[in-house]
């Protein structure tokens, strides 16, 4: 499918990657998922994705720097920083320095849908959310 | 894109400025004349309502505080709603005070604007202060409060207008799901309070993710009472998640009590 | 006083349980009943001391006072009774001399008989006033000598009236006159034997009376003396003992001073009021300590609640894609998402037992504590801090350090804060080190908590412990941590030591000894 979107997951939480590939290649995405911010990294260096979805704060690496990263890189790139660590001046420094959206955790599949959706309405693909999951 | 907070003690300027900015941003206006309509909406008394926007009950003989904490909670409810919306320059409803830790707001407070300050201003001020501590246990004069504090004595109008436009321009102030979020969960809590304020007093309400925590003191022996009442009036309010009462006792009418 | 008391139900409980084991703090229980005991003695005050020493001086004075006032009329009646003899004598000296002049001239003897009458009448007069002081013999052979004397010269005068002639010539006359001047010297002789003992037996009373004014001077000086003495001894050894007991509870401790005499008295009021004093100071420190930890737990509760947003958010995820899904998923797909829900459920748990252990206010008990055992937790405890920081935290101790005897609790209170406190002094991306070790003497243990921040300035190194005493901004410190956790330490006999350089780290050190907590002596009174 030319359309579908391209979806990076980066989480050190080995669960939302397991609940979050299923819930979003519904809505037809395309998802690959890492645990390890430097694999997840190499794996950007190799591929233009869509859409960046990554934890803020992990052992190994800063979401921050990866975001920084991805946006130098792949400018188009649109990215969504996941966080349990939500505080007001991390969200604003996180959209200064090109963060799409900021999520605070906890959240439902539905809300991560609705901003990937708003992503690809961006990106000039839109999705259509309700089709697939019905 | 984003919601525009303006606060000043001289309300001329703060009024030009706010229009101005709101002119240039293509943004919506919100102001003290939106009183009348929160007036209408909970059939309040239209000029008891701006009394309660600038007193405080000790000085107002013919409110009583419960009242006038109500008639504020319909202030915070109605203009929390509004700023759902996004895209809004508010002013002259004491917004600065209850929009906290929302990362799409850019609150601003001008100061001076009219010359050296005089005796009037510094007992104006004081009036403010004990008003706004009343109101929301928070001094209006704290510049912590504000991510701009702009002095109109050094700076002019247009100057201010454009500094305040652009800056609400960062990408910093662009919202998002979790700015939006916890706007939502402010105008929950407010919504809840409100409803509960109608009846009920010594309320604090705190939402998160549509999660109600319902914070409240009363003397030992009415706290079923109370805390049934919460759950009656709270569970009707509209967008409701799951509701929690928390309830402290009320040492000071304990207290009161215990010695007479 | 209802406040008080309710506190002391707090802290003061546990002390009843396990009354064997020495609390640091808590010692309300001890308090009460130090104070129940000290108040139940008899009663002896000082003011009793200083009237009861001089009543005895008093009655001591008034004994020597009668016994000389005594003494004083013994000499005076000796005095009179030497008077009366030498009237007696001069009366009978001159009934003789009469009697004299008619055995010459024939005239004067009714003079003669007349006052050897006199002499008589003093005599006998006087007899029972002087019974005392001549025996009853000699007075009576006195007393026959005068009677006969007088009965001879009545011989005399009866032959007188008869008008013999020349009567004082006749043979009669000589032989009485012959008897008369024997009688006359035996008169004599007597009076001046009695005078001569009476004036010896004077002196000696007049000696007895100057030495006994001379004893019970000295007596009396050594009574004054003793007196003083007692009181000085009791007011000023209490005193001083009272002035050790202020510096020990400057020091920060907060026994009670226990009963040991078998009386009370104005001191013991002070004990009273003293450990009144303790029992509020103590409450309070136990208060400020339990503020002061709501206070670290404040900061450690935004990384916990944190942390929590991560096993609730994989919750949230799992449950609502099994929810989504439900009919989709195989019954082994679903048995994971649920094994997954619990298995966060139990780490959300963990997250914040941690804590509420730490945030639980604290019966003080004494225990055997193994420091090692106690940073790791402590450091499991700050992990989210840690992690928010940026910063890492290394812990090496070396092997076989000997378990210390304190308030485990207490102690992780001081670590959390020393810790808290390297991790505001570090920039992201540093590193704390906790080293533990054995003192030179093997009499104590050191922790050092050490940073490599920015260091302490070294004008205000010796105030770091101060009350009060902030560098961090207003409203972020109380500036009362490293001054209640010197009171911790100092509680255990040990001690916070501060080395720093400014630019490149500081190192607080705990010393604390080792298993033998200071055996501090009760204060007794």
């Amino acid at each position: 499918m030319s359309n579908q979107l391209e979806i990076l997951l980066l989480d050190d939480e080995l669960i939302v990657g397991k609940r979050l590939k299923p819930a979003l290649e519904k809505i037809g995405c395309c998802v690959e998922v890492f645990q390890d911010p430097r694999e997840a990294m190499k794996r950007i260096g190799e591929k233009e994705f869509d859409i960046v979805v990554t934890d803020i704060y992990m052992e190994e690496m800063d979401g921050m720097q990866v975001l920084e990263m991805v946006h130098d890189q792949w400018p188009r790139t649109k990215i969504i920083m996941i966080t349990g660590y939500a505080m007001i001046s991390l969200a604003r420094d996180a959209m200064e320095q090109g963060a799409f959206d900021f999520i605070a955790k906890p959240f439902k599949p539905d809300d991560l849908r609705k901003v990937i959706a708003k992503a690809a309405e961006a990106l000039g693909s839109p999705l259509d959310l309700n089709a697939p999951v019905n | 894109m984003s919601v525009l907070i303006f606060t000043s003690d001289n309300q001329e300027l703060e009024e030009k400025i706010a229009r101005q900015s709101a002119e240039k941003l293509g943004y919506k206006t919100l102001n003290h004349r939106f009183l009348d309509d929160i007036a209408r909406q909970y059939s309040l008394d239209s000029a008891k309502l701006r009394e309660a926007m600038i007193t405080t009950p000790s000085i107002l003989k013919r409110m009583s505080s419960k009242m006038w904490h109500y008639y504020l909670s319909c202030v915070e409810t109605a203009v929390l709603d509004r700023l759902l919306e996004d895209d809004i320059v508010c002013w002259g409803l004491g917004a600065h005070l209850y929009v906290l830790v929302v990362s799409h707001v850019l609150k601003v407070r001008l100061v001076g604007g009219d010359g050296s300050a005089s005796m009037t201003d510094t007992k104006k001020e004081r009036q403010r202060e004990k008003w706004s501590v009343a109101a929301w246990q928070r001094r209006e004069a704290d510049p912590r409060l504000y991510d701009l504090v702009i002095n109109l004595d050094q700076i002019k109008s247009d100057e201010a207008v454009n500094t305040v436009t652009s800056t609400v321009g960062y990408p910093r102030f662009k919202p998002m799901t979790y700015s939006r979020n916890t706007l939502t969960d402010r105008a929950l809590a407010a919504k809840v309070k409100n409803a509960l304020l109608e009846t009920l007093t010594n309320i604090h309400v705190h939402a998160q993710n549509g999660t109600v925590v319902v914070t409240t003191t009363s003397l030992k022996r009415e706290k079923a009472k109370k805390v049934a009442a919460i759950k009656e009036i709270a569970g009707k309010v509209e967008g409701m998640g799951y509701l929690e009462v928390h309830w402290n006792v009320d040492m000071v009418s304990e207290a009161a009590l215990g010695h007479r | 006083m209802e406040i008080s008391q309710h506190n002391s139900e707090n802290s003061g409980s546990k002390n009843e349980v396990d009354g064997s084991a020495k609390h640091l703090y808590g010692h309300i229980a001890d308090i009460r009943e130090a104070q129940q005991t000290l108040m139940s003695r008899l009663h002896f005050s000082v003011r009793k001391q200083i009237y009861l020493g001089n009543v005895l001086v008093f009655l001591f004075v008034l004994v020597i006072a009668v016994v000389l006032i005594l003494n004083n009329e013994k000499v005076q009646t000796r005095l009179k009774f030497l008077e009366f003899v030498n009237e007696f004598s001069a009366e009978v000296q001159q009934a003789r001399r009469y009697e004299k002049n008619y055995f010459l001239y024939g005239t004067n003897l009714s003079d003669a008989i007349e006052n050897i009458h006199l002499a008589r009448l003093i005599f006998t007069r006087e007899l029972n006033t002087f019974a005392e002081l001549q025996d009853q013999m000699t007075r009576e052979g006195i007393l026959n000598k005068i009677e006969s004397y007088e009965s001879l010269l009545g011989q005399l005068f009866q032959k007188q009236q008869q008008n013999v002639v020349e009567l004082h010539k006749t043979g009669f006359s000589k032989g009485i006159e012959t008897k008369l001047r024997k009688y006359g010297q035996d008169i004599l002789a007597s009076a001046e034997s009695m005078m001569t003992v009476e004036k010896r037996a004077l002196e000696k009373s007049l000696d007895q009376s100057r030495d006994f004014h001379i004893y019970s001077i000295l007596v009396l000086l050594v009574i004054l003396t003793m007196n003083a003495w007692l009181l000085v001894g009791r007011i000023y050894t209490t005193l001083s003992r009272f002035s050790t007991y202020a510096q020990r509870i400057a020091s920060g401790d907060f026994r009670p001073i226990l009963p040991k005499r078998k009386f009370r008295d104005e001191f013991t009021d002070l004990a009273v009021a003293i450990n009144e004093m303790i029992k509020e100071i103590d409450t309070r420190e136990a208060v400020l300590i339990q503020t002061h930890k709501m206070r670290a737990v404040g900061t450690l509760t935004s990384g916990v609640a944190h942390e929590l947003n991560n096993p609730l958010n994989n919750i949230m995820l799992t449950a609502h894609m099994l929810l989504e899904d439900y009919q989709d998923l195989s019954d082994d797909e679903r048995k994971d998402m649920l094994k997954d829900v619990t298995e966060e459920t139990d780490r959300a748990r963990k997250i914040i037992r941690n804590l509420l252990d730490f945030a639980r206010e604290s019966s003080s008990a004494m225990e055997s504590v193994d420091l090692y055992q106690l940073l790791k937790e402590t450091i499991t405890l700050l992990e989210n801090q840690i992690r928010l920081a940026g910063i890492t935290v290394d812990i090496q101790f070396t092997d076989d350090l000997p378990r210390i005897h304190g308030d485990a609790q207490k102690l992780q209170q001081v670590f959390v804060n020393l810790l808290l406190n390297a991790m505001d002094a570090s920039s992201k991306g540093g590193k704390i080190q906790v080293m533990g070790c054995l003192e030179e003497k093997a009499d104590a243990v050191k922790v050092a908590v050490i940073d490599y921040g920015q260091g302490i300035p070294r004008h205000i190194v010796s105030s770091v412990f101060d009350p009060f005493f902030t560098t961090k901004p207003k409203g972020k410190g109380t500036g009362l941590g490293l001054s209640v956790s010197q009171g911790i330490v100092a509680k255990h006999g040990g001690s916070i030591k501060v080395t720093s350089k400014e630019g490149s780290g500081s190192s607080f050190n705990v010393i604390l000894p080792v298993v033998t907590f200071p055996e501090l002596h009760s204060f007794h009174l």
